[in-house]
């Protein structure tokens, strides 16, 4: 009976003390998420009270938008080459920080300085100004005899020159690298030094499977946040030029707040949100081939 | 009872967090001042002329405090519906005229200035105010200044091209003088337009071809594809003659064209602008460096498609608690000789015939904010059918254009597109 009550007092002390978020939760995420589902099978602009459509939001989506189709495309276009890059530099960066040399924590410090203000606007304006065509980047590969190149005008090169900024942000992502790398037992590496492997031998067989549970978890967190983007090319090049970066985020922010369709724009983003969670559970799945946990 | 003090404990110190982050927004209610927000869009000059006649309405109405919301023009259309959704929209607002009929559709969101003896609307032309401020007979707005829109040329860049300055600027003339510019350096252009000025230009060709460009009543298009082949063909030679930048270049600052840094080191020849744009256009270069013309229209056009209107309007949120106060401070704004020479022409030639009288007595009517509304007002064309604002109306004409600029579409083929696109959305609209 004591314990019993024991366990009882516990979880109502927890509950105060987790109320301030379970608040925060209810009316700053849970609400709006039930909100939206209601949304996005009405027709709704705001002013007036939302008026129910049934699934015509869904369907107008998929048979007569073809910024949809445009945008779901340079979204998936936008996640594989910003991921994989993002991940690769952060990576290679932690790797050649993970050394005890004098004034390292200093340029930890600078390599993850982008991270902090990477996302502002202040930045996305920044970038355009550094790759128009007279801007510092262009003049740079001057001096080695490039002709000058459209980064941001030219529809088939803005995308990557906009995932650029999302891939200068590796901080965080190279942080969590770092924190893995010095988890590695030095042990193994000497082990393998012993039986003769060289460095490229030790980093593929030894590094890389003890690093998997960082590689998985930045993985999953970085493609959700690049599924969602918005801020970067919206300021940058509003989804231009002729919507070579119009991404999904950019197309339900103009739905929403531009032409005043909230109902459309909540079905938008209800099938983002699906798409985000069937993207989690395959990488999830996935992680079982090829993720090593030491438990 | 260790159980019991440790959850009062817990729960003081959650209602403490409560209070702390709920605290703030009280000094009103304890010190009883009245507090109005007014919010508007602009550049520097906008704002501190502003924010100087708000000064002087404070001085002397001690007990009203003014809070300025401003920002510049990118977001502020979004940011203010969504406030007015939210209920969260300030007391006095600026706004364009063309956002009042969808806006005053959306519900009883504004007050109806007429209604108001309070202020004192006898300065400003019934016409004007019936044909762009009001709704269904409502006076919603009160027109700030009188906008319209115009060519402005830079001289230096038609002097070094051999250009006169006297020449008349039609849309042959522009063509053959623009590549004389381009031929003397191959960084300048005769104008500095990308895919919006493009699309504001394009629209006006057809319209003078045509007549009319959408019939919003109907959901009509009003030209052919023809006319419509036409209008592309010429701002063919636009691109093809160099006048223009390609848009690989000028699309990032598409929008805000004098943010080009080839306009701030004067490598193009003019631009299209806003009366209320002209000291963002001169950037505090002397007047006498700039030559203000028409924007071209065709011979024998029945509307050139000039846009003559109010330069933005004040509104009052109907929703306000402190309605009167608002309307007080908006009859001071516009009436009071103070406040119409601490604003003087940073919104346009006042609309008010008092604020031009006032402005004209005291030599600070801005002679080069003057002679464009002059010369915009010369070439004015008919109102626009509110459809045509219209953002999704908008953004195909825009779409289009940077398709053809690219040269993914023919002249006639984007003739095609447009009307189609046009046809399919104002059906569904």
């Amino acid at each position: 009976m004591k314990n019993i009550m024991k366990i009882h007092d516990f979880d109502k002390a927890g509950l105060i003390y987790i109320s301030p978020w379970i608040i925060g939760f209810l009316l700053l995420q849970l609400y709006p998420l039930l909100a939206t589902f209601f949304y996005s099978f009405t027709d709704f602009n705001l002013f007036t009270n939302p008026k129910m459509v049934g699934l015509n939001n869904f369907k107008k989506i998929f048979t007569q938008d073809p910024d949809f189709w445009n945008s779901m495309m340079v979204t998936f276009k936008y996640v594989l080459l910003a991921v994989p890059l993002k991940l690769t530099f952060a990576l290679l960066i932690a790797i050649i920080l993970n050394t005890k040399t004098k004034g390292i924590n200093f340029f930890r410090t600078i390599f993850y300085f982008p991270s902090i203000i990477g996302g502002s606007v202040a930045i996305s304006i920044l970038w355009r100004f550094l790759f128009m065509r007279k801007g510092i980047i262009n003049n740079v590969l001057a001096i080695i005899n490039i002709p000058p190149t459209d980064w941001l005008g030219d529809p088939k090169i803005a995308l990557f020159t906009v995932s650029l900024l999302s891939v200068w942000q590796f901080g965080s992502s190279m942080v969590l690298f770092l924190a893995g790398l010095k988890q590695i037992p030095s042990t193994l590496i000497e082990a393998s030094r012993i039986d003769g492997a060289g460095s490229f031998r030790i980093f593929f067989s030894v590094t890389i499977p003890m690093i998997t549970p960082i590689i998985f978890f930045n993985l999953v967190m970085q493609t959700i946040n690049a599924f969602q983007n918005f801020t970067g090319a919206f300021v940058i090049t509003q989804g231009g030029p002729m919507k070579a970066t119009y991404l999904y985020g950019i197309m339900l922010y103009n739905q929403g707040f531009q032409n005043f369709k909230m109902g459309y724009a909540s079905a938008l983003s209800w099938i983002l949100f699906l798409i985000i969670l069937t993207f989690t559970l395959i990488l999830f799945r996935s992680s079982e081939s090829w993720v090593h946990y030491d438990d | 009872m260790l159980g019991r003090k440790k959850y009062l404990i817990l729960l003081v110190i959650f209602l403490m967090c409560a209070a702390f982050s709920f605290a703030g927004g009280q000094k009103d209610q304890a010190s009883q001042k009245t507090t109005l927000r007014f919010s508007w869009w602009g550049g520097e000059d906008r704002h501190n002329g502003t924010l100087a006649a708000i000064d002087l309405y404070e001085k002397t109405h001690p007990g009203i405090t003014i809070e300025a919301e401003y920002s510049g023009w990118d977001g502020y259309y979004q940011k203010l519906v969504t406030q007015i959704a939210g209920g969260t929209a300030p007391d006095i607002m600026q706004m364009s005229s063309e956002w009042l009929e969808d806006i005053s559709g959306k519900g009883d969101l504004l007050v109806n200035l007429g209604d108001r003896s309070d202020l004192d609307l006898s300065g400003f032309d019934e016409k004007f105010i019936s044909t762009y401020c009001s709704i269904d007979g409502n006076i919603l707005g009160v027109p700030t200044g009188i906008g319209g829109e115009l060519l402005i040329f830079y001289k230096p860049v038609l002097k070094s091209a051999g250009i006169p300055l006297d020449t008349e600027f039609t849309w042959e003339s522009i063509v053959d003088l623009g590549a004389k510019v381009h031929n003397q350096s191959s960084d300048r252009y005769m104008i500095n337009a990308s895919t919006s000025d493009l699309a504001y230009l394009l629209q006006k060709y057809i319209i003078q071809l045509s007549g009319g460009y959408i019939d919003g009543k109907n959901k009509k298009v009003l030209f052919s594809v023809n006319d419509a082949t036409k209008a592309f063909e010429y701002f063919q030679t636009w691109f093809d003659n160099n006048i223009v930048q390609p848009l690989a270049v000028s699309t990032l600052f598409d929008g805000d064209p004098v943010e080009n840094p080839d306009w701030i080191n004067g490598n193009f020849g003019g631009l299209r602008e806003w009366t209320s744009g002209i000291n963002k256009v001169a950037n505090g270069r002397p007047a006498d460096d700039f030559i203000l013309a028409s924007i071209p229209v065709l011979d024998g056009a029945e509307d050139s498609g000039i846009k003559v209107y109010p330069s933005q309007v004040i509104v009052v949120n109907s929703k306000s608690n402190n309605i009167d106060a608002a309307i007080d401070f908006v009859n001071y704004f516009f009436n009071d000789e103070d406040a119409i020479i601490a604003t003087q022409t940073i919104r346009g030639v006042p609309a008010s015939s008092i604020a031009r009288n006032i402005l004209k007595e005291n030599g600070l009517l801005d002679p080069m904010v003057e002679k464009a509304t002059s010369v915009s007002m010369a070439s004015m064309g008919k109102p626009f059918c509110s459809l045509q604002n219209n953002s999704e109306i908008k953004s195909i004409l825009k779409d289009v254009i940077e398709e053809f600029g690219y040269g993914k579409l023919t002249a006639k083929k984007a003739a095609e597109t447009l009307i189609l696109r046009l046809e399919s959305k104002l059906s569904e609209l």
